[in-house]
């Protein structure tokens, strides 16, 4: 009798288990469950020499807090026309970066996202050919990349699976950035609940009219701080958001464009505070402003300048292309003042 | 002997009270204008969500809640007819806090059954079905990109891409898709993909010759790793293969 208990109770608790999973940890077995054993093994990674695969920054020495962005090239040494990724972002799936900090500890930076493409995000890269991204390292999953003084190492690896089960592997030369010390950036960055990440991500996007904790932090930089490096950028993230319309669906709207507030602040970015990416969006904001209002004169004296910082420039070619789609605009549209 | 039962089934009572049930659900938003992806046939099987978790030993099931959120339009900029085909980062924030209503992170509640009295739990993750193509945060734009997952802070949720000419026109590649970005919510990366076949590699790698398999790597991860690694919602991303957490 006492036994038929037992089993009954046996039997009920295994229906239990049978009725939902186990968290990680633990394997009950289950129909549709497959064991790791059957699964096909990762793809095996080759050195690809077809490539050169470099990253490198404008400045070796930057701010705690100051945005930190990256050029990442690629080009093809190999005398044959290569199938290739045309994104190098880290998002984009085929570059990872590993980061050494001060403490000698390595991380691989975490991008604010993920994406996944289809077949036509594939482009041919003819021999001699390069291609490149600029992306921002300094804030991503795993929160603020370069929080504390000191040397870091950068290196990047760039991989290209080739449908066959192997990965093509490259990988950069170790790049050195040396991190300051700097109060206004310790304090930015100081960890302070949604307002750290939030400023971040502004930074990051410079786009966000939602990131109200974020935004409000770096209105007091911009007010206790006027002229420091960091305010010229934050100056910028706001005048690119302001630049462009923004489709707000929490409140769902769209906030248009509103180019007094975009110029005011691109007019307290200092050009010798920020590097050529901020410049060049910044021109582009102008430039956007200027065909608002019709006047292609600015408008074609902004995109002058734009053209003049991605002069040979292939990891600006992505952004390049819009200013000519611009310029194109412009010259077809507007006609010039009198 | 009788020690020994009882000593089994004490073992197997308190096992039962202290892991009780785990599982998994999709909140699945979409827009106007837009569909989910559809179930699939290979082989005479269903092929869904959740038979392609169950895999790695996750009960995932999708709850298709909002299909009704009509993509925003603004003021006509004629250096830019088509704007609002394209959505970027900070928007897909601001549409995830409009729609998402399940929590970020897990629910657990008292569940009995008989004499047992345990504790389930669910996680969740969110996907949102987006009428746009993908903008990046540099202002250039991508008709290549499917999905997105997004906040690898707390690995939240993702985001599809409609106007993507493979998302609208072949199914089958979309449920790939959608299934790849959910398996980054569980913090499986594109580097536990066979690089030819299995869900963890990117849409464009597999071409035609795609499965709906987890690759060993995943498997591994989702059935062994430790559950703050693997559960959407509660912790970061981690990047590194092989898995280090």
């Amino acid at each position: 009798m006492r036994n038929r208990h037992v089993w009954v109770a046996v039997a009920v608790i295994a229906s239990l288990m049978a009725g939902c999973t186990t968290p990680a940890g633990g394997r009950w077995p289950q129909d549709g469950v497959v064991s790791p054993r059957s699964g096909r093994r990762p793809a095996v990674v080759v050195p690809a020499k077809q490539f050169a695969f470099s990253v490198a920054t404008e400045r070796s020495k930057y701010l705690v807090g100051e945005p930190v962005y990256v050029a990442i090239t690629l080009r093809n040494i190999s005398g044959d026309t290569q199938r290739v990724t045309s994104s190098l972002r880290p998002e984009d799936g085929a570059v990872h970066i590993v980061i050494a900090s001060p403490d000698g500890k390595q991380r691989e930076f975490v991008p604010l996202g993920e994406a996944d493409h289809d077949a036509t995000v594939y482009s041919r890269l003819a021999p001699g050919e390069t291609i490149g991204n600029v992306t921002p390292i300094f804030f991503g999953g795993n929160g603020w990349t370069f929080s504390t003084p000191g040397r870091y190492t950068v290196t990047a690896y760039f991989r290209l699976p080739d449908g066959k089960g192997a990965v093509l592997e490259s990988k950069s030369q170790p790049l050195v950035i040396e991190i300051q010390p700097s109060p206004e950036g310790s304090s930015l960055i100081r960890e302070g609940g949604p307002a750290t990440a939030e400023v971040g991500k502004f930074l990051t996007w410079q786009s966000g009219d939602h990131l109200e904790k974020g935004r409000a932090r770096l209105r007091e930089l911009m007010d206790r701080s006027p002229d420091s490096v960091l305010t010229s950028y934050a100056h910028f993230a706001f005048a690119r958001g302001w630049g462009d319309a923004f489709m707000n669906y929490g409140k769902r709207e769209v906030r248009p464009p509103n180019c007094e507030l975009a110029l005011q602040h691109l007019s307290k970015v200092r050009d010798e505070h920020v590097t050529g990416y901020v410049r060049l969006q910044g021109a582009i904001t102008a430039a956007r402003c200027m065909v608002r209002a019709k006047n292609s004169e600015a408008a074609r004296r902004y995109i002058g300048i734009s053209k003049e910082i991605t002069r040979d420039r292939p990891e600006y070619r992505e952004i390049a292309a819009r200013a000519s789609d611009l310029e194109q605009y412009v010259n077809r549209n507007l006609k010039d003042l009198p | 002997m009788k020690s020994r039962v009882n000593f089994l089934l004490g073992s197997l009572v308190l096992s039962a009270a202290l892991v009780g049930c785990t599982t998994t659900r999709l909140e699945y938003d979409r827009m106007t204008g837009t569909a989910f992806p559809a179930e699939e046939t290979v082989d005479g099987k269903a092929v869904n969500f959740t038979t392609i978790y169950i895999q790695g030993n996750i009960l995932l099931t999708v709850m298709e809640d909002t299909t009704s959120i009509a993509p925003l339009t603004g003021p006509f900029d004629p250096s830019d007819p088509n704007q609002y085909d394209y959505i970027n980062p900070a928007e897909i924030d601001t549409l995830e806090s409009a729609n998402r209503t399940s929590p970020v992170g897990p629910e657990s509640w008292p569940c009995e059954f008989w004499i047992f009295r345990g504790t389930c739990t669910r996680y969740h993750t969110y996907g949102v079905v987006v009428n746009h193509y993908e903008e990046k945060a540099d202002g250039t734009r991508s008709t290549s990109t499917m999905g997105w997952m997004f906040d690898p802070v707390q690995r939240r949720g993702f985001v599809n891409f409609y106007k993507n000419s493979t998302v609208n026109t072949n199914n089958a590649k979309y449920l790939r898709s959608a299934a790849h970005e959910a398996g980054h919510s569980f913090n499986l990366n594109h580097c536990d993909g066979d690089g030819s076949t299995t869900i963890m590699n990117q849409t464009g790698v597999v071409g035609d010759s795609f499965t709906y398999q987890f690759s060993a790597a995943s498997l591994e991860h989702l059935q062994d790793h430790p559950k703050e690694a693997v559960w959407p919602g509660i912790g970061p991303r981690h990047y590194s293969c092989p898995h280090a957490h």
